[in-house]
């Protein structure tokens, strides 16, 4: 089930509602028979799937916590993983290496072929995976003590809200929340409404309608030339940011309601004056997920500076896995990894002095000059994430420094002034966030402008939103 | 009950009742705007399609029937009255609606020329959703309201919002209320000058999945037509693709047509025009040369088969008055 359907404007208000009625001790049902309706309205029989995961880590964790002896709770552990794991990779993978191996055979003369599975990838099932794999770590680090009961932790997995994209939830965070006791709390509901109305304003009037130009022509790249390939990449870096920390926030504003508190996903990422800052405000779930459980467990920074480097260019290169089956995003997750790599080099070999630092912190032009900097770095990664294949992610790049050509402006006349509209509305939004945080129009202390607000909102979503516009990026990983 | 529940249910009505009232107020003055906005502005097809159109010859389709039919060669060579309703976009699902609400009207068209993809049938869920053009008249119109709730089951749930059905559409309003020109075009006509393509043919293969809905209400488009009196050609106008073999809508369009005793003309693989690229802008439209040539051998085709129907019309009468 989308967030933005229409199916869900029906079955979330229905939730809340049985959810509040319920006596507490019968709410985990509630939430759980919900939550696997809300996933079977894909593929119902991927709900199968989730079970066994959520069967497994579950097994494995008390397994891991009732053993006495190391290397068991360890086997444990990594039956766990492995399992998890070859779930995933089978339906994520396969086709993947199967082709990769046969075009590298090929190279060679050699012919081995394996047919391609045809099987649809199951929604969300990377962000169950690691959700379900965190837990079992972290009751194999002593962190968390396992959940006995079996309803709870498959709760804890499949809890709708952050099932299909996050975010991805710390057993340590949520879990003992399914414990609690929440009553109808007024300010809480009206703060995750308010989340959720900023949420679809970010899917359906920013990241939909950039979609639009997007699709047009990164679908048909060779079409297209340089001038309108970089404002596709342009609308791209707005697109996956309005999409996904969209979803995210549609994703914490209705677990709030319900008296849950997810983690922050997104804080203001195209801000950032460094790659190493933007992943410290984009996908947090994510990248903290792989500071605990990859980096910190590779060693960190506590290690050689070599060693270090080398630890940050795995994290990023298994996160670009992560994101999907394609080359795109192995080379995506590597660029990520270099430009951190370069960033501490230059940092430890060349721009050592205080000077670069007082800078950062007293010149606005510079921090202005770091944003655009980190922006132009970014969405040329993003090249990369978006192309289809490789060879279309380089015919891109060469275009955009080879052919001006004229832009293509969209379908309509008035498309173009709809996607900048759009934009200038999100980053007005953002800024105000970054720079003037007090200043705010729907947490706003005056009722009238409140009210004036919401339903400013509501309109410009009725109005310019685009309700076809399909479902979120991130669910394919 | 929980005060802060009651609480929030207050406040909840309240910001109903702003948000009806803000739906209602804005919604009607964009439908006033709407339904003001200048001719040449693509919106004002529609309302002109469904409102008011009369004439003689019709013309039905998606951009391909907007783009090829040029009126000049028609009404010289038939000397009726000619509309091009064809719209950027759409297909039979929207030809489906116009047909109906003309033939609501009088006087009905007497020429009635629907242009077909060859891969008509072989549709997605974007050809629905395109439907949203439609929604200004949905409350006015009935065939309207039947065709878009195809879209989905919670459509007609969705219409309800007067803001909805003007979907962006503000900006579209407000320029052509401001004087804006819109598209150049003659009789719905709109042609594409200058344009050249420059590739070569090349073969198009594209895996057909029928949707039932569109094949049934091609069949019905046809049916009212006929019961209208109106002579139906269904036509397939010139691609530069090379089709290796009929496409599965073609040979589902011509047995409706040889069913319903209708006249299907296939231009699709036409050597003058899969010899000559320069007459298209894209391997599915022609340009402004292309469109005027092909309206030239059309009507000229449609002149011969009119007086055909119309003498076999004539001896169908002549017989019956002598056996009377």
């Amino acid at each position: 089930m989308l967030f933005n359907s229409f199916l869900f404007l029906l079955f979330f208000p229905s939730i809340c509602v049985l959810y509040f009625l319920l006596p507490y001790r019968y709410r985990w049902i509630l939430l759980l028979v919900g939550s696997y309706y809300f996933y079977m309205n894909w593929i119902p029989v991927y709900a199968l799937l989730l079970f066994l995961s959520t069967l497994i880590t579950y097994v494995c964790a008390l397994l891991i916590s009732n053993s006495e002896d190391q290397s068991k709770k360890k086997a444990y552990l990594i039956f766990s993983l492995v399992s998890n794991f070859s779930i995933l990779f089978f339906f994520k993978y396969f086709n993947f290496i199967n082709t990769s191996v046969f075009e590298l055979l090929t190279q060679f003369n050699l012919r081995w072929e394996v047919p391609n599975l045809k099987i649809l990838l199951p929604v969300g099932i990377s962000f169950y995976t690691f959700q379900a794999v965190g837990y079992s770590i972290d009751v194999y680090r002593g962190e968390l003590k396992p959940e006995k009961h079996l309803g709870i932790y498959a709760l804890f997995v499949s809890y709708f809200p952050q099932l299909v994209a996050g975010p991805i939830e710390r057993a340590t965070n949520l879990l003992p929340q399914f414990r609690q006791k929440f009553d109808f709390d007024y300010t809480r509901v009206v703060q995750g409404l308010k989340l959720m109305l900023w949420g679809f304003f970010m899917k359906l009037v920013v990241a939909d309608r950039l979609a639009i130009y997007v699709d047009a022509v990164y679908n048909n790249a060779d079409k297209h030339d340089g001038l309108s390939l970089i404002i596709a990449t342009l609308f791209f870096t707005v697109q996956i940011y309005g999409d996904f920390a969209g979803y995210s926030y549609i994703s914490i504003g209705s677990a709030r309601i319900m008296g849950f508190n997810l983690m922050m996903n997104f804080n203001q990422p195209y801000f950032s004056k460094s790659i190493a800052e933007f992943w410290s405000r984009w996908h947090i779930s994510l990248s903290t997920w792989f500071r605990d459980y990859v980096y910190i467990s590779l060693g960190g920074n506590r290690v050689s500076f070599h060693r270090w480097q080398l630890n940050l260019l795995i994290t990023f290169l298994v996160s670009g896995i992560w994101h999907g089956a394609n080359w795109t995003f192995v080379i995506w997750g590597t660029l990520h990894g270099l430009f951190l790599i370069f960033s501490n080099i230059t940092k430890k070999y060349i721009f050592r002095q205080d000077y670069w630092q007082r800078l950062s912190n007293n010149s606005s032009l510079y921090q202005g000059f770091q944003i655009i900097t980190t922006i132009i770095l970014v969405a040329f990664t993003w090249i990369l994430f978006r192309a289809n294949n490789v060879s279309d992610a380089f015919l891109i790049i060469s275009k955009i420094f080879t052919t001006a050509g004229v832009p293509f402006l969209g379908d309509s006349r008035s498309y173009m002034m709809y996607a900048l509209m759009s934009i200038v509305l999100l980053f007005t939004v953002e800024y105000i966030r970054e720079y003037y945080p007090n200043l705010t129009l729907l947490d706003n202390e005056s009722v009238q402008v409140r009210y004036i607000s919401y339903t400013a909102m509501a309109i410009i979503i009725m109005l310019f939103g685009v309700f076809d516009g399909g479902q979120f990026i991130y669910f394919q990983f | 009950m929980n005060r802060q529940l009651l609480r929030f249910l207050k406040k909840l009505a309240i910001l109903g009742l702003i948000l009806y009232a803000t739906d209602f107020t804005i919604g009607n003055l964009l439908e006033y705007f709407y339904f003001r906005i200048n001719p040449s502005a693509p919106a004002y097809f529609t309302t002109y399609a469904l409102n008011e159109a009369d004439e003689d010859v019709i013309v039905f389709g998606s951009s391909r029937a907007q783009h090829h039919y040029d009126p000049t060669p028609f009404e010289s060579s038939l000397h009726k009255t000619f509309y091009n309703t064809g719209k950027d976009g759409q297909g039979i699902l929207y030809s489906y609606v116009v047909l109906k609400s003309i033939l609501e009207r009088s006087p009905k068209p007497r020429i009635i020329l629907l242009d077909l993809n060859p891969n008509e049938f072989h549709s997605t869920q974007a050809d629905y959703d395109r439907l949203t053009e439609l929604l200004p008249y949905y409350h006015t119109n009935k065939v309207v309201q039947e065709i878009v709730t195809l879209k989905g089951p919670f459509e007609k749930f969705k219409a309800h919002s007067y803001l909805y059905r003007y979907n962006s559409q503000l900006l579209t309003i407000l320029m052509h209320n401001l004087g804006t020109s819109g598209d150049d075009t003659e009789k719905g006509y709109e042609p594409i000058p200058g344009q050249v393509w420059k590739e070569k043919l090349k073969d198009f293969a594209q895996e057909e999945h029928i949707d039932s809905t569109e094949v049934r209400l091609f069949g019905q488009f046809i049916e009212e037509a006929k019961k209208a009196n109106c002579e139906v050609y269904i036509i397939i106008s010139p691609t530069y693709r090379k089709y290796q073999q009929q496409t599965r809508s073609t040979q589902i369009a011509q047995a409706i047509c040889d069913k319903e005793g209708v006249f299907m003309l296939d231009f699709n693989q036409d050597p003058i025009f899969l010899s000559n690229r320069s007459l298209f802008v894209d391997p599915t439209h022609l340009n402004e040369d292309g469109a005027t040539l092909y309206s030239k051998i059309i009507s000229a085709e449609l002149t011969r088969k009119s007086a055909t129907v119309l003498s076999a019309y004539r001896a169908q009468v002549n017989t019956s008055l002598t056996s009377h």
